[in-house]
């Protein structure tokens, strides 16, 4: 047995912690061995981030201990973490575009003389050599790293924390803002660092990618460890019934709907370098999905048909009505609404109650004569959109939307959009970084959209969930429809071929 | 026939795009170079050696000032509090040398250290207290202009004689104002892009969080441009003070706004993150300044100079907002 006590690098027994009076952790007990992929998955809320945030030192436990290289040891602050060799890789860049590559890995640490000079060869040497230890050999150290693409940058991040020959790596959900090929190449560094010795703990929403690369699998429910084991030894099954802590027998809710005539139709669609001469249509009460790897011209498509971005010419049409100009003011006036991938930029009032941001879009028709809000009429509509879509919330005028977990916050920008009664919804990502019980509502409530007659348009990179969800499904590659398929042709290999581009 | 309209449309669109990229670019050059050969038609005597080095030398006071905001539009901040920062110094660098008979060296280091406690107090509350800017810096603004009305009485205070050796001081037949500023725009160039704090004011500028999250001590940071803006002013009070050898109520009035637009000429941004003190700081202080003696050598009225700083800095800000929009952070 002391062998095995030498093989872990880290081990975490009984971590407790409590914000105020709610336990957030219950004797949370994992261990990470030397040279090894963790894969900790949970739902949103489950305690993944406070747990890595407790190793990362930013919060402090309540109790239990943590070993470390066999020594017990104290993540007082982020310093002392990062000296001991545990670096994080958070989920959102942390980047300055106006610097050059080496200079965002030196940032703090800078090589100088004696006169406080950097010494910008070394520094780039350095970079090379770091990142040609990942097998990242096509970045030059002195690019500034606005002119990157996401990934590269995604790249140069993760470079980051090895610059410190960290011995333990969090990952926490790297993957979604990469395209397929540039998550292959993350893939591809994990794999490279775990062969030089180092362990990963690799966060992820994404079962698929988790169950590919990780050499054990720890399932979080509600602050507790409910399983950790080699992957070997369990399958997909299991770990989503641990996270859920229910048997999930089909995870996308069958509603009877009908599919009516076309209703809305796009007509030569073109933009300037991007789009051209883009035609489809959808029949009332239809769902259509467009899949398309990163990059194919999904959400520009989204954008373009919204007015958000120039279209150079074509038309959209809705029974028959064209829809001229092409803005956004005029597109919701006449039925349309758009929810962003980017929810808590783009959709959102973090700050205000969900309240305000329900009733926001719908101000005009709650207002009455001399333009005073009926507060009695937007508290009844709050409360029904509450209730209909299901929001956890403990009062819907107190809480901050920001407060809420990714799926309430998401279900709160739908409520938004509900309340205008739109007949054209454009949905663009619409359960992106959303745990597998919230996603479920998402999709109860789009399948609820339809049966009201409405047409909905919806992105998404997980095929499956389009092939769950929607009637009809359009693929898009380097900005061209490639494909369309309907529910009778959904074959994961023949919509992956037309969005590669190699459709015939 | 519907088509070719549909082109004509397509096209006119694209030009249009393609003509505020180039006005982007160019068209303060081209604005300017307008000006010059309009002020050369008008008054011959505008394009000569001579009117060249006045100008150099005149640009050479409000362009310390510009160096120094500079450093505060790198962070991602801005300091209006500038010209009465520079009234302020100037009235107790000029104080100690007529009442106290102090040296002129000396009474520059008071006057940048005046320059600094201002910028002190414009830091604390910005990086510290986390107000905006906009609004610390105008209530300085006020403060300091007042003090120093306060201490002139609001009469004018005329410099004593022995500050008329720095005024007429020559090198090579070059003001010895034009190497000062010189002096302190290579040093600035040096700090910002060769010394690890330079760099992480860039950093600062361009995402604060991040910087924070990254180990950088972002207030501290924040806090040192403040001071080295306020201690700029402060040198180029006293600086502008023995160039005109008088300080009147108006001194300096108005020119936080030529000092912000020539600094956003010059390339900084006034979203942070963005300029280059050599040859930003240089080009446009120099611009600007050409403007103000040509409208001058033309005699045109006072007013006139006041339309031209307002439409200017309005262009300068309007292109940095145009190249701002499609960046992505």
């Amino acid at each position: 047995m002391n062998t095995d006590t030498n093989e872990y690098i880290l081990q975490l027994n009984e971590i407790t912690k409590s914000f105020d009076t709610v336990k957030v952790l219950k004797n949370i007990t994992i261990s990470l061995k030397k040279g090894e992929i963790l894969g900790l998955v949970g739902e949103n809320g489950s305690g993944k981030s406070t747990l890595m945030n407790i190793l990362g030192g930013v919060y402090q436990r309540n109790s239990g201990d943590i070993i470390l290289n066999g020594q017990p040891f104290e993540p007082a602050s982020p310093k002392v973490s990062q000296d001991a060799g545990i670096a994080f890789v958070h989920q959102e860049l942390n980047l300055f575009t106006n610097l050059s590559v080496a200079e965002n890995l030196f940032i703090t640490k800078m090589k100088k003389d004696k006169f406080g000079k950097i010494n910008k060869k070394y520094m780039n040497r350095i970079a090379k050599e770091k990142m040609e230890k990942l097998g990242v050999a096509d970045i030059t150290p002195g690019t500034i790293i606005g002119t990157l693409p996401m990934g590269q940058r995604q790249m140069v991040e993760i470079t980051k924390s090895i610059m410190q020959d960290a011995g333990i790596i969090i990952f926490d959900e790297p993957t979604t803002s990469l395209s397929n090929k540039e998550k292959l190449k993350l893939f591809e560094i994990m794999h490279t660092m775990k062969n030089q010795g180092k362990s990963i703990i690799f966060i992820s929403h994404i079962l698929e990618d988790v169950f590919e690369h990780c050499d054990e699998i720890a399932v979080l429910r509600d602050g507790e460890i409910i399983a950790q084991t080699y992957t070997k030894d369990t399958d997909t099954a299991t770990v989503i019934k641990n996270m859920v802590g229910r048997e999930l027998t089909n995870i996308y809710p069958v509603c009877a709907k009908e599919v009516g005539s076309i209703a809305f139709e796009a007509r030569n669609i073109c933009q300037e370098g991007r789009f051209e001469d883009i035609n489809f249509n959808i029949r009332e009460g239809e769902i259509v999905g467009l899949f398309g790897l990163m990059g194919a011209g999904r959400t520009e498509l989204l954008r373009c048909m919204f007015g958000l971005d120039p279209m150079l010419s074509g038309e959209i049409e809705y029974k028959g009505k064209r829809i001229n100009p092409v803005t956004p003011v005029n597109c919701i006036d006449n039925g349309m609404a758009f929810i962003t991938e980017n929810r808590r930029e783009e959709g959102l009032l973090l700050t205000k109650s969900i309240k305000d941001n329900v009733v926001m879009a719908d101000l005009n028709e709650l207002t009455r004569k001399l333009h005073f809000i009926d507060r009695s009429a937007e508290q009844k509509a709050t409360d029904k959109m509450v209730t209909d879509l299901k929001v956890k919330t403990y009062d819907a005028n107190k809480q901050n939307a920001g407060t809420l977990s990714g799926g309430n916050q998401q279900k709160v920008i739908l409520a938004k959009w509900v309340l205008k009664e739109p007949k054209i919804f454009f949905l663009d990502e619409p359960t992106r970084g959303i745990d597998v019980g919230a996603k479920y509502e998402i999709y109860s409530i789009i399948q609820n959209l339809a049966k009201n007659k409405s047409c909905v348009l919806m992105v998404s990179s997980e095929m499956e969930e389009l092939m769950g969800v929607c009637d009809r499904i359009m693929v898009m590659n380097n900005n061209k429809i490639t494909g369309v398929f309907e529910k009778s042709e959904f074959y994961p290999e023949s919509l992956m071929k037309s969005a590669v581009g190699g459709a015939k | 026939m519907e088509n070719s309209v549909e082109q004509k449309e397509q096209k006119s669109k694209l030009m249009k795009s393609k003509a505020i990229d180039l006005f982007c670019t160019y068209g303060l050059y081209i604005i300017f170079g307008a000006l010059v050969i309009f002020f050369t038609v008008q008054e011959p005597g505008f394009f000569s050696l001579k009117n060249a080095l006045t100008i150099l030398k005149s640009a050479s006071t409000l362009g310390i000032a510009t160096v120094g905001m500079f450093f505060v539009l790198i962070v991602g901040g801005i300091d209006i509090s500038v010209a009465s920062n520079m009234y302020f110094s100037a009235v107790v660098g000029t104080t100690l040398l007529n009442n106290f008979g102090c040296p002129l060296l000396l009474c520059f280091v008071i006057s940048c250290l005046c320059g600094v406690l201002i910028g002190f107090i414009n830091g604390f509350f910005v990086a510290k207290v986390k107000i905006v800017p906009f609004i610390v810096t105008l209530a300085t603004l006020s403060v300091a202009k007042g003090l120093g009305l306060f201490f002139t009485k609001q009469q004018m205070l005329f410099l004593d004689k022995s500050s008329m050796v720095l005024a007429k001081s020559k090198l090579f037949g070059i003001s010895s104002y034009v190497f000062i500023f010189l002096g302190i725009v290579l040093i600035a160039h040096y700090v910002l892009t060769s010394t690890q704090f330079g760099r992480q004011m860039y950093a600062c500028g361009n995402n604060l969080t991040s910087a924070n999250r990254m180990g950088i001590n972002g207030t501290k940071v924040v806090f040192i441009a403040y001071i080295i803006c306020g201690g700029l002013a402060g040198i180029a009070g006293m600086v502008n003070a023995t160039n005109l050898s008088v300080i009147n109520p108006n001194f300096a009035q108005g020119d936080e706004f030529v000092v912000i637009s020539s600094a956003v000429i010059g390339g900084a941004s006034l979203f942070g993150g963005k300029g280059r003190v050599l040859p930003g700081a240089i080009i446009g202080i120099v611009m600007i300044q050409v403007i103000i003696n040509g409208l001058t050598m033309i005699g045109a009225s006072a007013y006139v100079y006041t339309i031209f700083r307002g439409v200017i800095i309005f262009l300068a800000v309007m292109m940095d907002s145009i190249r701002f929009s499609g960046e992505i952070r």
